[in-house]
């Protein structure tokens, strides 16, 4: 955000009337790049504004949509379609994966704490039967209204 | 107020007409202590235990229903929010198996502190029983409850929405009697900037948007569920985060222009069709001084005002004089031990859209009990033809401003109530009006349409790349031909917009028939919004029932040719409030296209 000091009356001209006198006025600005490190997810782009990894994308990861400054955690999950004659129990047993939903041929894998989430989602990506996938955030600033 | 009491054969005697029924006033059934204060299930005028009551009528109008024993039987609501305090004394004998809860991974659903009350608030709006000699009484009595604390910090996760949003995982029997119908939905967003409806950038849209759809269409034997949604909080001032200054309320002095901040379209799961959204009327019959709109709403139901001054809705509250709404500031007259709540087990506060999506929900499960056969589609059908018209005389509201060439002009940002080119009335505070259970109840016992096959089309393109003048009234206008012959329940429509002010832009779409529906009204809380709109999506259900063949037009008008002052209030305590600028575009925006596809039956 920057701060400048501006004649109030010259930024609100005629919208209202006030009393005229310098006050420091702020503005708001979105995240830019350059307000971190830029990591793609689900082929989206965001700042990676906390984390606890340096250089992975982790469970707990917090990230800004570089456009819209809407702030997402990661929660570990990976959501997986698999082609639909993959039976997800028994996928997730071959390949020691935590399966935590699953509802016909869509299944949620939960990652470790600390598994990097861009590898974790390229070794599923690669096995025999997933179509496709997607790392699992949860989007920030839900409230009860 | 002239109250009739009335034999039951004489109410439900075919030969009255249902003219002749709306014109009778029928006293709640008594039975439950706190009833005769429920002004939201009939509003006598009295104070609900605040400092003044509102207008005799403006209420759901559930007496004749209830008396007629229509109460939600065989339905089952589940109430997606915070904790619910499932074995309250006045929610226990309508639970159902079914409920889970996330933090503790169990079925034993409880509050998570004596803070955490907003989910047992709304469970008791929706189902609180009835004649049991305590409290209140939920719009569906007899309705059965579920519950998921999905809106607890850290249970948002896709697995969890899923969950809890109907796709259960596999292993629970969907078809089973238990499983919901209504989903009510009291949480929300408020947004900054305008957001992207993009399957490709968020797979998640996607996800959920076929799972509400499933859902919708295809539970309970093709009869299907319907979700319910508040609109949200956000007219008069919304929350901001800002980078350097935190988290806290922004706000206009000159009170936004009697504009909302927060339009519902901004929020996406509003937009998606398969959400019946709710706005919040207050007990003056008026729409709730904090309740977000447009023309996404789809109905409006009783949320109130604060339960200080005027009254808020009361309900069913965590149980305990030191928990739930008791210890909260300005106590109102029920809290702390009344002898009508002597144990403080229920609520004279509760308010907000979250209030009004529960009563939709139980309005819902009503309708849904006086006739099982209905589907989904009936259902909106009953809503969106028995809704009454509220506040019948509100203008609307007109955005006076200096454009660019120093004139001031107005522009006509919300309409007066409206009536479509199919008869139905509209208004973005209301959508259809006030729900009105008795009347849609009687609708919906003797329902005879033939609504026809639902059609949900594919996504034209239209190219547009017209310029939109900076703070102008002739904006930029595209139009499209609709060769396809459907009757309309909603239109959707996704933009493509460079501008650097998002704030700015009223859009507004206008059917063949002439009818025109702001979709985005200006001056919204979108302070953010410097990137455009890259297909931001958007829902009307202003034109529900006319025909979708013909030309469409929409237009985008840039209402800004200054930049604004505002405030933002870090709302901790000891912070001044912070004089904020909003910067005006420097350049003319541009329309670059948008997308249209209709939600309708063939």
């Amino acid at each position: 955000m920057k701060s400048k000091l501006i004649p109030l009356l010259a930024i609100v001209g005629s919208l209202y009337a006030v009393q005229a006198s310098a006050q420091t006025v702020h503005e708001a600005t979105p995240v830019t790049s350059d307000s971190g490190v830029t990591v793609n997810v689900n082929g989206k782009d965001y700042v990676l504004v906390a984390a606890k990894s340096d250089k992975e994308l982790v469970t707990g990861a917090a990230l800004v949509d570089i456009k819209t400054d809407e702030a997402i955690v990661l929660t570990g999950e990976l959501v997986v379609e698999l082609e639909s004659l993959i039976d997800a129990q028994e996928f997730a047993q071959a390949n020691q994966l935590n399966l935590i939903y699953v509802r016909g041929n869509r299944a949620i894998f939960q990652a470790d704490a600390n598994v990097a989430l861009h590898t974790f989602e390229a070794q599923v990506a690669r096995l025999n039967g997933v179509v496709n996938t997607q790392i699992g955030f949860n989007l920030e600033g839900l409230e009860a209204e | 107020m002239n109250i009739k009491i009335t034999k039951l054969a004489l109410v439900v005697a075919a030969s009255l007409s249902a003219n002749a029924m709306a014109n009778i006033e029928y006293p709640l059934m008594p039975g439950d202590p706190l009833v005769d204060q429920q002004w939201h299930l009939k509003n006598t005028g009295q104070a609900a235990f605040s400092d003044r009551g509102g207008k005799a009528g403006e209420d759901m109008n559930v007496s004749l229903s209830h008396a007629m024993g229509i109460m939600g039987t065989g339905v089952t609501v589940a109430v997606i929010d915070g904790g619910v305090e499932i074995k309250h004394p006045d929610l226990i004998d309508n639970a159902r198996p079914g409920s889970w809860n996330f933090t503790t991974n169990s079925p034993d659903l409880a509050p998570g502190s004596p803070t955490d009350r907003h989910g047992t608030a709304v469970a008791g709006i929706v189902a609180s029983s009835a004649f049991n000699g305590i409290g209140g009484r939920g719009v569906a009595p007899r309705a059965g409850l579920v519950g998921f604390n999905y809106i607890v910090s850290g249970n948002q996760t896709i697995a969890n929405w899923l969950q809890s949003h109907g796709m259960y995982s596999d292993g629970f029997a969907k078809q089973s009697f238990d499983y919901p119908r209504v989903f009510n939905q009291s949480y929300g967003r408020t947004l900054s900037a305008p957001r992207s409806y993009d399957y490709e950038e968020s797979p998640w849209l996607q996800t959920f948007d076929e799972a509400q759809e499933e859902v919708t269409r295809t539970t309970h034997g093709g009869r299907g569920a319907i979700f319910v949604k508040s609109a949200g909080n956000g007219y008069e001032r919304q929350t901001f985060t800002d980078s350097e200054l935190g988290r806290g309320y922004l706000w206009f002095d000159n009170a936004n222009h009697g504009l909302p901040l927060q339009n519902v379209n901004l929020e996406r799961a509003d937009t998606n069709f398969w959400n019946l959204v709710a706005s919040a009327y207050n007990a003056d019959g008026e729409l709730s001084s904090y309740s977000t709109v447009g023309s996404s709403v789809f109905v409006s139901a009783p949320g109130g005002q604060y339960g200080t001054s005027s009254p808020a809705i009361i309900t069913t509250d965590v149980s305990g004089c030191e928990a739930g709404y008791n210890p909260l500031w300005l106590r109102n007259d029920l809290h702390g031990g009344h002898p009508l709540d002597p144990n403080c087990d229920y609520s004279a506060r509760s308010n907000g859209t979250s209030a009004a999506a529960p009563n939709v929900a139980g309005a819902i499960a009503v309708i849904m009990s006086a006739n099982p056969a209905l589907s989904w589609l009936d259902v909106r059908n009953i809503l969106a033809t028995t809704s009454r018209r509220i506040d019948a005389d509100h203008p609307g509201v007109a955005l006076s401003f200096k454009d660019s060439e120093g004139k001031q002009v107005s522009y006509q940002a919300i309409d007066k109530w409206q009536t479509n080119a199919a008869g139905y009335q509209f208004h973005n505070f209301f959508g259809f009006g006030a729900v009105d259970v008795d009347a849609a109840v009687n609708l919906a016992r003797f329902y005879d349409k033939n609504l026809g096959e639902f059609v949900k089309t594919d996504r034209v393109l239209v190219t547009a790349d017209a310029e939109i003048p900076d703070g102008h009234l002739s904006g930029a206008q595209s139009t499209f031909n609709n060769d396809q012959e459907l009757t309309v329940d909603a239109v959707q429509i996704r933009v493509n917009i460079d501008h650097t002010s998002t704030r700015d832009l009223a859009i507004e779409l206008i059917s063949p028939s002439g009818t025109r529906s702001v979709v985005m009204t200006p001056r919204t809380g979108t302070i953010l919004g410097n990137s455009g709109m890259q297909n931001t999506q958007m829902l009307t259900h202003h034109f529900y029932g006319e025909q979708a063949k013909g030309e469409w037009t929409l237009r985008v008008i840039d209402t800004a040719s200054e930049d604004e002052a505002y405030i933002f209030d870090p709302r901790t305590s000891g912070e001044p409030n912070v004089n904020m600028v909003h910067r005006n575009n420097t350049e003319n925006g541009v329309l670059k296209s948008w997308d249209i596809r209709f939600f309708g039956r063939k």
